[in-house]
C-alpha cells in the first residue's frame, strides 16, 4: 500500500530534523577548522550556524553530483567508442545487426499481441454497447453504438463506392495504389529495401524497427493459424520480459542469488501448471488410470508460457492453483522457500483462474469465447497485473 | 460440519532434496511422502508410490476400496510445510463420511509420529485466505 499523507509528513519532518543536525555538525566542523587555520568565520546566531551548515552540505552534494555525471559521461563515451569499434569490424557488425533484428522480431510479436487484444477489447466493448438497449439513452446524442455503426457503415460504403468509381475511370490509379502499398510493406519489412544508416547505432535502430515489423506480421499470420482471437496470451508473451529481470525479484525481498535464480528462464522440462489437474483419473469404468500423457502434458493442458521466468511461472501457478503455496529454493542460492503468500500474491477467482490457467492454444481453440473473454480479461488484466 | 483438509506442519525429517549445479534433481519431501504412505497402509488404505510433482512437492494416490482420496505433500523449510488432503470420490455425491474418517486417520498419524509438529488445520482454501487455523481436522 502507498504512503498516506500523514506518513509522508512524518517522514519529511524526520528528514528535516536529520538535515538540521547534519547542517549543524557541518557548521561546527567548519568553525573548528577555521579557528585552527586562523581564519575568521562569524557564526553569531543559530540561524547563521544552520545556513552555513546547509551551504556546506549543498556544496558537498553538488560535488558528488558532478562526479557522478562525469562518470556517466565517461561511460557514455566509452560505450560509443565500443560501438564504433564494433561497427568497423564486419563480423561483429553483421552479428550485432542480426541479433538486433531478432530482438526486434520478439518485440514485434509482443506488439502484435497487444494490438490484437486492444482491437478485440475495443470491438467487444462496442459489440456490448450495440446489444445494450439502454445505450441510446445513456450516450450523448448521435454517439450511441448503433448510430456510430450506421455512420461508419455509410462512410465505408461511400468510400468503397468512390474508390470503385475512381478505379473504373482510372485503372492505373488502383494499380499505383497497390504498388504503393507493396512498396510500403517492402520498406517496412525488407532490410534491403531501404539504405543502410550512416552510423552503426542508426543501423542497429533501423534493423530493430524492421525486425519489429516482421515480428508483428509473424504474430498476425501465426494467430490466424491457431485461431486468432485468443490473442494469444499476450500476458504470457510479455512475461518473457522478466527473464533476466532480477530487479523484480529483489524488490520482492529475495536475496540477489535467489532473485537471479527466479529470473532464469523456466526450464523446458519443468512441470508447469495443468489446466486439467495431473491428479485427475479416468472413471473406473474406463480403467481408472491417469489421462493420456500426450494430453496431460500437451500444449492444450500444460501451462508454461514460452520464455517465462521461473519466478513468474511460480507466481502464475500460485495464482491459478489454490493448492500450490510454497516451493523450495536450491542450496546454491542459499536455500529457503518461495512463498506466494509472503510476497503478497492472491489466488484468482474461478473465472480468472479458468482464463489464466488455460494454455494459449486451448484459449485459441475456444473460438467463440475469444472476443468476449479477451475483452473481459483485457479490462481486468490491468487490475490483476498490478498485483 | 466443517472439514479442514489443509494442514500446515513443521518436521524434523532430513532434507532429502538432491541438486546438481543447475537445479533440483529430486525435489524435497519424498521421505515424508514415504513415511505417510507406510502409516496410511498400516491403517488399511491402498497407497500409490509418491508421484513427483516437482516444485509443488509430492502426491499420493490413496484408495479405500474403490473410492479414491489424495494427499499432496509440499515442503518449504522446517517450519512451513503443507499437506493438502483431497476427496476424489464422485464429485456429484462425494463420500464425506469417508473423507472425515481419512482426516481423522491423518490426525492420528501426524500425532503419533514425533517427527511431525505444530500441526494446524485449515478449511479448504483457508491457507491462501489466511483464515485462522484449528487444532483439529473437523468440528462435530
Amino acid at each position: 500500500m502507498g504512503e498516506s499523507i500523514s506518513e509522508y509528513m512524518k517522514r519529511r519532518a524526520k528528514q528535516v530534523v536529520r538535515f538540521g543536525r547534519e547542517a549543524e555538525a557541518a557548521s561546527y566542523e567548519a568553525y573548528g577548522k577555521a579557528i585552527r587555520a586562523g581564519r575568521d568565520l562569524e557564526l553569531s546566531s543559530p540561524g547563521q550556524v544552520m545556513r552555513h551548515g546547509a551551504r556546506i552540505l549543498q556544496e558537498k552534494a553538488d560535488r558528488a553530483g558532478a562526479v557522478v555525471s562525469n562518470a556517466a559521461r565517461h561511460t557514455q563515451r566509452q560505450a560509443a567508442e565500443v560501438l564504433q569499434h564494433a561497427g568497423r569490424n564486419p563480423v561483429a557488425r553483421s552479428a550485432a545487426v542480426g541479433a538486433t533484428r531478432l530482438a526486434g522480431n520478439a518485440a514485434g510479436v509482443v506488439r502484435g499481441g497487444v494490438h490484437a487484444v486492444e482491437g478485440l477489447a475495443d470491438g467487444a466493448i462496442f459489440a456490448g454497447r450495440l446489444v445494450n438497449p439502454l445505450d441510446r439513452l445513456t450516450s450523448p446524442r448521435g454517439q450511441s453504438a448503433e448510430e456510430q455503426l450506421g455512420r461508419a457503415a455509410l462512410n465505408a460504403a461511400r468510400d468503397i463506392a468512390n474508390y470503385t468509381r475512381k478505379g473504373v475511370n482510372d485503372p492505373n490509379g488502383v494499380l499505383d495504389d497497390i504498388k504503393d502499398l507493396r512498396q510500403q510493406w517492402n520498406r517496412e519489412l525488407n532490410p534491403a529495401a531501404t539504405p543502410v544508416a550512416p552510423t552503426f547505432a542508426g543501423e542497429l535502430r533501423r534493423n530493430f524497427d524492421i525486425g519489429q515489423n516482421q515480428g508483428e506480421v509473424l504474430f498476425d499470420v501465426g494467430s490466424l493459424v491457431v485461431g486468432g482471437p485468443a490473442a494469444k496470451a499476450v500476458k504470457g508473451l510479455s512475461r518473457a520480459a522478466n527473464v533476466g529481470n532480477d530487479a523484480k525479484y529483489l524488490a520482492q525481498g529475495h536475496n540477489p542469488e535467489t532473485a537471479a535464480y527466479l529470473a532464469e528462464p523456466y526450464p523446458a522440462s519443468g512441470m508447469g501448471s495443468h489446466f486439467v489437474p495431473r491428479r485427475t483419473r479416468l472413471p473406473e469404468s474406463f480403467g481408472g488410470g491417469p489421462l493420456p500423457k500426450s494430453y496431460m502434458d500437451g500444449p492444450f493442458n500444460r501451462l508454461a508460457p514460452p520464455g517465462i521466468s521461473r519466478g513468474d511461472m511460480y507466481e502464475l501457478h500460485y495464482s491459478v492453483d489454490p493448492k500450490f503455496h510454497v516451493a523450495r529454493l536450491p542450496r546454491k542460492v542459499g536455500g529457503g522457500v518461495w512463498h506466494g503468500g509472503k510476497i503478497g500474491l492472491e489466488n484468482y477467482g474461478l473465472p480468472a483462474r479458468l482464463w489464466h490457467g488455460s494454455p494459449a492454444p486451448l484459449k485459441a481453440r475456444i473460438g467463440g469465447l475469444g472476443a468476449g473473454a479477451g475483452a473481459t480479461m483485457y479490462v481486468t488484466e490491468g487490475k490483476e497485473g498490478s498485483r | 460440519m466443517t472439514l479442514r483438509p489443509e494442514i500446515q506442519f513443521s518436521h524434523t525429517f532430513p532434507d532429502d532434496a538432491i541438486e546438481d549445479e543447475d537445479d533440483f534433481v529430486q525435489w524435497p519431501g519424498r521421505n515424508v511422502a514415504e513415511a505417510l504412505k507406510g502409516a496410511l497402509q498400516a491403517k488399511g488404505y491402498r497407497v500409490s508410490e509418491p508421484v513427483d510433482a516437482q516444485h509443488v512437492g509430492w502426491d499420493l494416490d490413496i484408495w479405500q476400496g474403490r473410492k479414491r482420496l489424495g494427499l499432496q505433500i509440499s515442503l518449504g523449510d522446517a517450519d512451513v510445510n503443507y499437506l493438502i488432503a483431497r476427496n476424489m470420490t464422485f464429485f456429484l455425491w462425494p463420500d464425506v463420511k469417508l473423507f472425515r474418517a481419512f482426516l481423522a486417520d491423518l490426525q492420528d498419524i501426524l500425532g503419533a509420529d514425533h517427527r511431525f509438529g505444530r500441526i494446524r488445520w485449515f478449511p479448504k482454501g483457508g491457507i491462501s485466505a489466511d483464515v485462522a487455523p484449528a487444532a483439529v481436522p473437523f468440528d462435530d
